[in-house]
């Protein structure tokens, strides 16, 4: 294991990686959590960007380190998870939100969908990603975007019962 | 009630807060997996210079293999500096009839590769497909964390993802289920729906033959393989387990592996590979007589002075949609073309089918990054074919003036598109299917050129066809879609 990278580095890196954080770690954390459900999800997204700070040196060199940060995260996920093979459940919607904001059927239709349908719905609708960028961060076609997309929301809807949004 | 967007968003807002930067700016946690070395299990595997490699790799650490747990160090993440050249030739016989046993373990596989190695596949991939782009020198293994006998190990090479093509894939040796069972699901689910490099993109070709359990083969011709050895499944066949998996290594043919996956998909998966015949590749120079032929512009399909009617005989044919997209409706730059239309070729009503892409869609009309530019669904009257219906598929650039002030006129290719090898052809699948049958005899790739590609589709019996397809630019001159059919 390599040793810390806070040892080596200076502000600037920090700095760095400050802004890659603020920029980059909704849209992971949120397709991984998405796929995997919200503990396997949120543990691996943090231990992906923790390990992009521990490699931040070579992170920061790269084209779309946002992609790799979140492709790190899908592998941990999955090994968290291989052995599982259990349907993702997410929690019940909080009471915070009551029920006029968020339909409480809402976390079941999502754990109803396929993974891959779940994240993008999540990426694209849910935190406004664009279908470009989210292909970027998946590492898939756009094309393949958009259909996982519309047989998401269209499955979601039909889980939902929601006929015409409002 | 808010819209769903909204309530997603709120959702997640709510349960799924971001962390703090002193979460994440820590040491890792270490494993509580460490891997061992387990007993070897005889598997034959192997075909031409890619198990070459391996048992190059392979024989000294199977000689240093012990039976009891070993702590290993972990794999950590190498950044290379050199690259191995690439093996060309591949040896058509099967490993058994080249007299190879190997013995293996998926936990032997994990110390096989070095990332050396691992880099010489991806610079052989790169070299078959003709790829310009760097050689990715990331290479990322398991996390050590995660490293563990349950769950094997992987090498993943994560490409320039902004590249138009190939982008990252895996080379893995681990049980995967979880990831068979959802694209199995997804495929079974939508047969008629799937393009090869939807699966090729997501990472795997996935060949599950009936007798061999995970078995996957991650893009045969790129010698990148992944030989899963699940756990509780220990027995796998030695035989079953190289004839068809060395089989599919020794014989690689790019075309009728992807015409074969095709036709599995449609059959729900429950295929074997069947290497005893060949492909049929036609050259442009052989197509049969010109029926019909012109540009679907930007507002259509044209194989007359109107190109409002269609074909005036042969053939029916809508263009339900193409997409060109974008971030920037506005500016020049394209980032996508997809493709959706309905061909008829029997004379008996006709089915419009739209799967994406129609403006109406509240989808994508509020996403608001695609620009249709065809929308025909009113084919004109059709006669029945009675032979091999072909159609040819050609995307050219043009210019960015011609789609913006001139929709209806026919394309001039202006801009070359040489960031494109000859077989550098992954973003687009042509797949024809109707409802209930695999209709398509054969996709073959007929030519291509610094600014343009070909495909053409058989159709070996009257149908309705749906084709759909996607083109993944990434960047460049905006283009176009040009559809030509012949018929024998």
């Amino acid at each position: 294991m390599r040793s810390s990278h806070t040892a080596e580095t200076g502000a600037g890196s920090e700095a760095a990686f400050t802004a890659f954080v603020y920029e980059a770690q909704s849209p992971i954390r949120r397709a991984l959590v998405a796929g995997f459900g919200i503990d396997v999800g949120r543990d691996a997204a943090e231990e992906a960007l923790v390990y992009a700070w521990q490699h931040w040196d070579r992170v920061s060199g790269m084209k779309n380190p946002r992609g790799y940060v979140y492709r790190v995260g899908h592998r941990m996920a999955q090994k968290m998870t291989r052995k599982e093979n259990r349907p993702v459940v997410l929690p019940d919607v909080p009471a915070e939100l009551n029920p006029v904001r968020v339909e409480p059927g809402l976390p079941a239709a999502l754990s109803a969908l396929s993974k891959r349908q779940r994240t993008v719905v999540v990426s694209v609708c849910g935190y406004g990603l664009s279908q470009a960028d989210t292909a970027r961060l998946l590492g898939i076609t756009r094309s393949s975007v958009q259909r996982h997309l519309e047989r998401g929301l269209t499955r979601l809807r039909s889980e939902m019962g929601v006929i015409i949004d409002a | 009630m808010p819209d769903l967007n909204d309530q997603i968003r709120s959702y997640f807002d709510e349960i799924d807060p971001p962390f703090t930067l002193a979460e994440l700016m820590r040491e890792p946690r270490r494993t509580q997996h460490p891997r061992r070395i387990m007993t070897a299990r005889a598997f034959t595997l192997t075909a031409g210079a890619a198990v070459a490699v391996l048992m190059l790799i392979g024989g000294p650490l199977l000689l240093l293999r012990g039976a009891t747990d070993v702590d290993v160090q972990p794999l950590a993440p190498v950044v290379l500096e050199t690259t191995t050249a690439p093996s060309t030739t591949i040896d058509p016989r099967s490993p058994r009839e080249q007299g190879v046993v190997f013995d293996f373990t998926e936990h032997d596989l994990c110390e096989w590769f070095a990332p050396d190695e691992i880099r010489g596949f991806v610079a052989d991939a790169y070299r078959a497909e003709g790829l310009t782009y760097p050689i990715p020198t990331e290479l990322v293994a398991d996390p050590p964390e995660y490293a563990s006998p349950q769950w094997g190990c992987s090498w993943g090479a994560v490409g320039a993802i902004d590249s138009p093509s190939l982008v990252t894939f895996d080379v893995s040796f681990s049980d995967m289920s979880n990831e068979l069972a959802e694209h199995e699901e997804l495929i079974r689910s939508h047969p008629g729906d799937w393009g090869v490099n939807d699966l090729l993109r997501d990472g795997i070709v996935l060949l599950q033959p009936s007798d061999v359990p995970n078995v996957y083969v991650a893009d045969p011709e790129r010698l990148l393989f992944i030989g899963h050895i699940p756990a509780g499944e220990p027995d796998v066949d030695e035989a079953t387990f190289d004839d068809h998996v060395g089989r599919w290594l020794g014989s690689i043919d790019r075309q009728r592996v992807q015409i074969r996956i095709l036709n599995a998909m449609l059959e729900g998966m429950n295929w074997l590979p069947d290497t005893s015949t060949g492909t049929t590749t036609t050259t442009p120079a052989d197509l049969p007589e010109v029926l019909h032929e012109g540009p679907y512009e930007s507002v259509g399909y044209s194989c007359g002075d109107d190109p409002t009617t269609g074909c005036d005989g042969d053939l029916r044919l809508s263009v339900t949609s193409l997409w060109i997209g974008t971030d920037n409706p506005n500016g020049p730059k394209v980032d996508f073309i997809d493709f959706h239309m309905n061909v008829q070729t029997s004379p008996e009503g006709f089915e419009r089918s739209d799967l994406i892409g129609d403006v109406d869609d509240p989808v994508h009309a509020e996403l608001g990054t695609g620009i249709r530019v065809v929308q025909l669904d009113s084919p004109p009257a059709g006669l029945d074919i009675a032979g091999e219906a072909w159609m040819e598929v050609t995307i050219s650039s043009v210019s960015a003036g011609e789609f913006a002030t001139r929709p209806a006129a026919r394309p001039v290719v202006t801009t070359p598109m040489t960031y494109r090898a000859p077989t550098h052809l992954d973003p687009i699948i042509v797949a024809a299917v109707d409802a209930t049958t695999h209709l398509i005899e054969e996709t073959v790739l007929v030519a291509t050129t610094d600014d343009m590609m070909q495909w053409i589709v058989v159709f070996n019996q009257p149908g309705t066809y749906l084709v759909s397809g996607g083109y993944w630019i990434g960047s460049g001159a905006p283009h176009t879609l040009n559809l030509s059919f012949y018929r024998d």
